[in-house]
């Protein structure tokens, strides 16, 4: 069944006078237990597209539909609830709630559920599995780049979302880690059926997903079978034609 | 038989041979040679004229009936092109012209100024473009192409070569590693070396031919110097080859040379360096399409990279195939990073009218 899907979706940006095709009609459908990667350089239009997905940001054209109902057709409270409970996010500023450790922050989705103290358990669980088990006590402002981004990978992921929209889950990471941060991925898709629209800038990190995308210039590039494109084609009755003499 | 006379003369009529070989010798000779000589050209002459001249002028007539009589044909005169003068847009019309006809890639040559004609002034000699000969006719709808033939300097056509030289070399490391017959050399081929050759199958039996011509590798004999002859589930023969001591001596003596380089050829570098400003839409689309093909092509490369084998301890025959596999990752991501700044450099002239206008 259809989870997420994009159909003709168009944004544009004012950048300064100039005005700026993040997205010209995009069309996506990821279903649950899809890991789709896309790859397109800076500025291709990817975070863009991961907004409009998650219903931050209103497309201008073209309709967002998650679990079959359109996003545009949610109310704001809505649309905000999902992003609690549905769609996880994880994106490249992330900040940790002001005050918390990182595991408290990575714990706190689970609070309302469970015990503190079960819900710390989780936290750690999942810390522990996307590699940083030594941050749970740490602070913001202690941690790396990469590390940042795993809290918040594992901030999304505690509370176990049927969508997860990843912003360049991969960058700032070594080989290692991003072979980690994948497997989590992967695994995450494989076994509990979470969709995964996933970002990168490039083709290594790509490699684990299900299907693999580009995005150039706000068009979304998909593989299809090889069809090598003609520049002029040669009707066979012209080029007969051609020959004589 | 009488004795010869004091002049040498025999006696008697003197028969027309010797007429020929002893009075007038020379005058007579000359005379016979120049008629044969004559009869010979003669000859030569009908049979060019035959061969050459009347199919010409038949496929010309034809040409014509079969276009309309809009061609007149003219090989090898060479008229100045003004690549924006309607006549000439044969091959500038959209795609979806009526014309089906009009469009040609010898259109496109010579729009695109090869062989020095399409800059206006002078005609050049086209000595520089051997065997490309065609013609445009001012007032004519079409192009009259009569022979086509791009050619490549020698040493960019060696590619074919190299590749059968490769896969020999291919073969006797296989059977060096282990003995084998052809499909399973074939399937182990496919397996170590991946997808990205694109082996031609028949290859590896050629190769294999050749190597046993030379000695270096020879079928399983069993002992009475017949080869073994296994049969296949369907009952075809099967020869199992090893690889003689030459045979591996060989295979290191190559491990030790240096490797060549491939020339890299694409459909597309060829359609880029021949377009023109009015092509660039179409340009721009295909760089889209080109970069569908080479994400179809990186999604048979799922899986890790040859670092990460590394880290889990896998045998090196393992590892080595990764290498190899992560050479086309490579290179098709070197494609795409290429297609992507292509792109954004023709939509940068798309943009701007004013500067495609200067450049065109």
């Amino acid at each position: 069944m259809t989870l997420l899907s994009l159909d003709g979706v168009t944004k544009r940006y004012a950048r300064g006078y100039r005005e700026v095709e993040a997205l010209a009609g995009v069309g996506l459908e990821v279903e649950a237990g899809d890991f789709v990667a896309i790859w397109g350089a800076s500025r291709s239009g990817k975070t863009t597209l991961l907004r409009v997905a998650a219903g931050i940001e209103a497309p201008d054209g073209g309709r967002v539909a998650f679990d079959g109902r359109d996003l545009a057709a949610r109310t704001r409270r809505a649309r905000a609830r999902l992003l609690l409970t549905d769609i996880g996010c994880v994106w490249q500023t992330g900040r940790i709630t002001r005050g918390l450790s990182v595991l408290d922050h990575v714990a706190l989705p689970r609070f309302k559920q469970s015990s503190h103290a079960q819900a710390r358990g989780e936290a750690h669980d999942m810390l522990d599995r996307v590699g940083i088990p030594q941050a749970a006590g740490a602070r913001w402002h202690e941690l790396t780049d990469g590390e940042r981004t795993r809290v918040a990978l594992a901030h999304a992921l505690i509370r176990r979302p049927r969508l997860l929209l990843a912003d360049e889950p991969t960058a700032n990471l070594n080989m290692i880690e991003r072979e980690q941060v994948l497997g989590v991925l992967r695994s995450v898709a494989d076994e509990a059926g979470v969709a995964i629209v996933m970002t990168a800038p490039d083709a290594p990190n790509l490699l684990q997903s299900h299907r693999l995308m580009s995005l150039d210039g706000g068009r979304l590039i998909k593989p299809r079978s090889e069809q090598p494109g003609t520049l002029i084609d040669f009707p066979q009755a012209g080029r007969r034609a051609g020959r004589g003499g | 038989m009488k004795p010869p006379t004091a002049d040498g003369q025999p006696p008697g009529a003197p028969p027309v041979a010797c007429v020929v070989a002893g009075a007038a010798p020379p005058l007579a000779c000359v005379v016979v040679c120049v008629v044969v000589v004559l009869v010979v050209v003669g000859a030569v002459v009908v049979c060019t004229v035959v061969v050459m001249v009347v199919p010409a002028v038949v496929v010309g007539v034809l040409a014509c009936v079969v276009t309309g009589g809009g061609v007149s044909v003219a090989p090898l005169s060479f008229e100045p092109l003004e690549p924006q003068a309607p006549t000439a847009s044969a091959a500038s019309r959209p795609s979806g012209s009526a014309r089906a006809g009009a469009r040609s890639c010898i259109g496109v040559m010579l729009a695109s100024g090869i062989g020095g004609t399409g800059r206006g002034a002078q005609p050049e000699p086209v000595a520089s473009l051997p065997r490309l000969r065609y013609a445009r006719v001012p007032g004519a709808s079409q192009w009259v192409g009569r022979s086509f033939e791009l050619r490549l300097p020698v040493e960019r056509r060696q590619g074919g070569a190299n590749d059968a030289m490769s896969v020999k070399y291919a073969v006797l490391g296989l059977l060096a590693q282990r003995r084998g017959y052809g499909y399973d050399l074939v399937q182990r081929f496919e397996e170590q070396v991946g997808p990205a050759w694109q082996l031609n199958a028949g290859a590896i039996y050629v190769a294999l031919d050749k190597l046993e011509q030379e000695g270096l590798v020879k079928p399983l004999g069993d002992g009475a110097d017949q080869p073994v002859r296994r049969r296949t589930a369907r009952g075809a023969p099967r020869v199992i080859y090893e690889a003689t001591p030459q045979g591996l001596e060989r295979f290191e003596d190559w491990m030790a040379t240096g490797t060549s380089m491939a020339p890299l050829r694409e459909e597309l570098h060829l359609k880029l360096a021949l377009s023109q400003p009015r092509n660039l839409a179409r340009l721009i689309e295909l760089t889209y399409e080109q970069e569908e093909a080479c994400l179809e092509r990186l999604e048979q490369h799922r899986g890790g990279t040859a670092l990460d084998l590394l880290a889990s301890a896998q045998p090196w025959s393992d590892v080595a195939s990764v290498m190899v596999r992560d050479a086309e990752i490579a290179h098709l991501q070197a494609t795409v990073h290429w297609l992507r700044s292509i792109r954004e450099a023709m939509r940068w002239l798309q943009e701007r009218p004013e500067a495609l206008r200067s450049r065109s």
